[in-house]
């Protein structure tokens, strides 16, 4: 069959699964930078219901996170009131926010840790306040040590984002099968041979991206032989 | 809204998936560890032209989600495991391959990947010194793998294959797109017949992280009693 | 001008510090010598509140603090008057030399780019790294570390230096350049205070010698009145182990 004739098709619904993976990006580094201020801070009470939520966002199956989200939300927005403005694309950024802000979490919280203790303590002995230690000095070396794992957990989202078509957001998944259905089923193996293209191509151009801002770290000078402390998790999330 | 007096009889049925979703895990952690070991020991000991097409599957296998993984063994795997049989005379209808052994391929093939990487990671842990000291002492290849590498290797990878485990776990909740019932799916379906969709899921996301927190504890006493004697 | 009162700092069970006194006059060059696991780096990051005591008091000029209500103000007033040179150096690794020594007076004092460049530049040129000032910490070796450290220290103009043992984590052949450096700023008139276990190094450069032992300090004096003639049998025995060795 002619496989460049569905690519067209395929590609007019990148754009709303662009902005799934973009939300859930933002939202979910934003999430993250919460939950690990106020993991790390080990704020009573707050810190270990921190830990609950990053433990939800790790062990549950993302596309049961979707499902949570998709029946959970309604009856939230139900609470404060107003009913218009839920539908699937919004629980899927939000159900993926939650997804990739706990998983980016563990990102973070391990790549602060692994700042030498000696840092912050010339930092503070320089007067520099709390602020200025972060942005200055701290949090440069923390993202040095966190890009490979935040370059892994972008590759993970982007993977997950396929999963929304299960809670009806109309993204690429969905509108291949909506292709293959009214090819009568005929050419399904092809089909998703042309999806995974698509997303790996996703991937690359991710990949590409972190690794570009990896290899202008100051820190990986040429003759730097340390490894990084910390270990990366290999291993895909679903 | 959310009704309390379902959750019972829905966490009774739910519940009823688990052994499944556990013995299709196992198996799955099984196998892929066997073909990830196969793939470290390839790389480890740079064989020529295998380790490339192994750098290769793992570059394909981190690039596409696993639900297409899924979907193209689902529909690939029964042409090609009829081609198989025929090549070998066998008559045997492959289009009857049953879902749930597509599914613990599908998931192998993918996972098998990710331990590759998890045990040459250990591999490249245990410092070579170790197997100079052997073999001066003249142990044999295997007795210095059985006695020394192999003990030292599994204790380093155990928190990793922990997380490999989990992740199998969840993997499993995408076999509901090919029919196959585990935790997630059975959820699913409790929700579909009594509509009370919020009450079952919550209850799937309860197992799930009690399943985490048990698995979790078990390696960190498993890496605690094996770490004493290293 | 510096005056500790009765500082008491416990990790867990085991009590560092048991009520140390010490007070230093401007211009002093102070060497704290004893026994490891006795106090002396605790003691020194106290000063700056990198450690927190559980009690005692600090005094430094007209700034009074009791460590029992450590306040920021107070806090913040010692540490930008005074200025440490770590064991492990502590550059920080993700600036070259020449931020290092910048990133403190442009943050921390305010000052403009261009001024603070030029008193880094002079600092550098004072401990020999002009030449390394646009190199990464990771491309340094540990004595030119250390340098950094000290010009770093000595650029936000402190006045007082506290050295914690500057060349113990130094491959041996790279402590006489650290030494060589530091030397020239004791003798500079800056007020120091020097943890080290070089003795025959802190017999020369300081005019007085405080010996720390189980948290306290057990005896304080002249160069000459410590080494030549301990106090007790305790720093006679610290005094001639750590001679034979060196």
């Amino acid at each position: 069959m002619d496989v460049s004739a569905m690519i067209p098709e395929l590609l007019s619904a990148l754009p709303l699964t662009l902005a799934i993976t973009f939300t859930a990006l933002i939202a979910g580094f934003c999430l993250a930078l919460i939950a690990t201020t106020l993991r790390v801070r080990r704020v009573p009470v707050i810190s270990h219901l921190v830990d609950l939520y990053v433990s939800y966002a790790r062990s549950v199956p993302v596309v049961l996170q979707l499902f949570v989200a998709f029946y959970g939300l309604p009856l939230l927005v139900a609470l404060f009131g107003s009913e218009d403005f839920f539908s699937p694309t919004i629980a899927a950024m939000v159900g993926l926010s939650f997804y990739h802000g706990g998983y980016l979490s563990e990102v973070m919280r391990p790549a602060y840790l692994a700042v030498d203790r000696g840092q912050h303590d010339a930092a503070d002995s320089l007067g520099y306040t709390f602020r200025q230690k972060i942005t200055r000095v701290v949090g440069p070396q923390a993202v040095h040590f966190a890009l490979p794992g935040y370059g892994n957990s972008i590759i993970y989202l982007i993977h997950n984002v396929a999963l929304v078509m299960y809670i009806g957001a109309a993204d690429v998944m969905a509108t291949a099968h909506l292709i293959m259905e009214r090819d009568y089923n005929q050419y399904q193996f092809e089909t998703y041979l042309v999806l995974a293209v698509i997303y790996s191509l996703m991937c690359l151009v991710a990949w590409l991206i972190v690794r570009f801002f990896e290899l202008r770290s100051p820190m990986q000078a040429p003759e730097a032989t340390t490894t990084t402390p910390i270990k990366n998790e290999l291993i895909a999330s679903v | 809204m959310f009704d309390t007096d379902i959750l019972l009889p829905d966490t009774q049925e739910i519940l009823g998936a688990v052994p499944v979703t556990l013995g299709m895990a196992f198996l799955i952690f099984g196998l892929s560890t066997i073909v990830g070991s196969i793939f470290a020991l390839i790389e480890y000991r740079r064989v020529p032209v295998l380790r490339e097409l192994i750098m290769a599957y793992k570059i394909v296998f981190k690039g596409v989600p696993m639900v297409i993984v899924i979907f193209l063994a689902y529909f690939g795997l029964p042409p090609a495991f009829q081609f198989l049989f025929s090549l070998l005379g066998i008559n045997f209808n492959a289009h009857e391959t049953p879902n749930w052994v597509i599914l613990v391929v599908a998931i192998t093939g993918c996972v098998a990947a990710f331990q590759s990487e998890i045990i040459k990671g250990a591999l490249n842990a245990f410092d070579t010194g170790q197997s100079d000291a052997a073999h001066s002492l003249g142990y044999t290849g295997g007795q210095l793998f059985r006695r020394i590498l192999f003990p030292q290797v599994a204790l380093t990878a155990i928190p990793d294959l922990t997380t490999s485990m989990m992740v199998i776990m969840k993997a499993l909740s995408l076999g509901f797109a090919i029919e196959v019932v585990d935790i997630f799916a059975q959820s699913q379906l409790t929700a579909a017949l009594n509509y009370y969709y919020l009450e079952a899921f919550v209850i799937a996301v309860v197992i799930y992280m009690v399943i985490a927190y048990i698995v979790t504890q078990i390696a960190d006493r498993l890496e605690r009693a094996l770490r004493v004697r290293t | 001008m510096l005056e500790l009162k009765d500082i008491k700092l416990s990790y867990g069970s085991t009590q560092v510090l048991n009520g140390v006194n010490l007070s230093v006059k401007r211009g002093d060059v102070v060497s704290i010598i004893g026994p490891s696991g006795t106090g002396k780096t605790t003691l020194l990051k106290c000063i700056n509140y990198l450690a927190k005591p559980s009690s005692g008091t600090i005094a430094f000029d007209n700034v009074r603090m009791d460590y029992q209500r450590a306040d920021k103000a107070a806090v913040q007033a010692i540490r930008l008057r005074t200025a440490m040179v770590f064991q492990q150096f502590n550059v920080f690794k993700n600036m070259t030399v020449l931020q290092n020594v910048m990133d403190p007076l442009v943050v921390v004092q305010r000052k403009s780019t261009d001024e603070a460049r030029e008193i880094a530049l002079r600092e550098l040129e004072r401990v020999g790294l002009s030449s390394k000032r646009d190199s990464y910490p990771s491309q340094l070796s540990g004595g030119q570390l250390q340098r950094t450290g000290i010009a770093r220290a000595l650029a936000v103009r402190p006045d007082v230096i506290l050295f914690d043992e500057p060349t113990s984590s130094l491959d041996p052949e790279l402590v006489g350049e650290v030494l060589k450096v530091i030397k020239d700023v004791t003798s500079s008139g800056i007020t120091s205070l020097l943890v080290t276990h070089e003795m025959q190094f802190a017999k020369n450069i300081s005019n007085r010698i405080v010996f720390m032992d189980r948290g306290v300090v057990a005896a304080d004096g002249s160069p000459a009145e410590v080494f030549d003639a301990p106090s007790s049998p305790r720093l006679a025995q610290f005094l001639q182990s750590e001679l034979s060795f060196q």
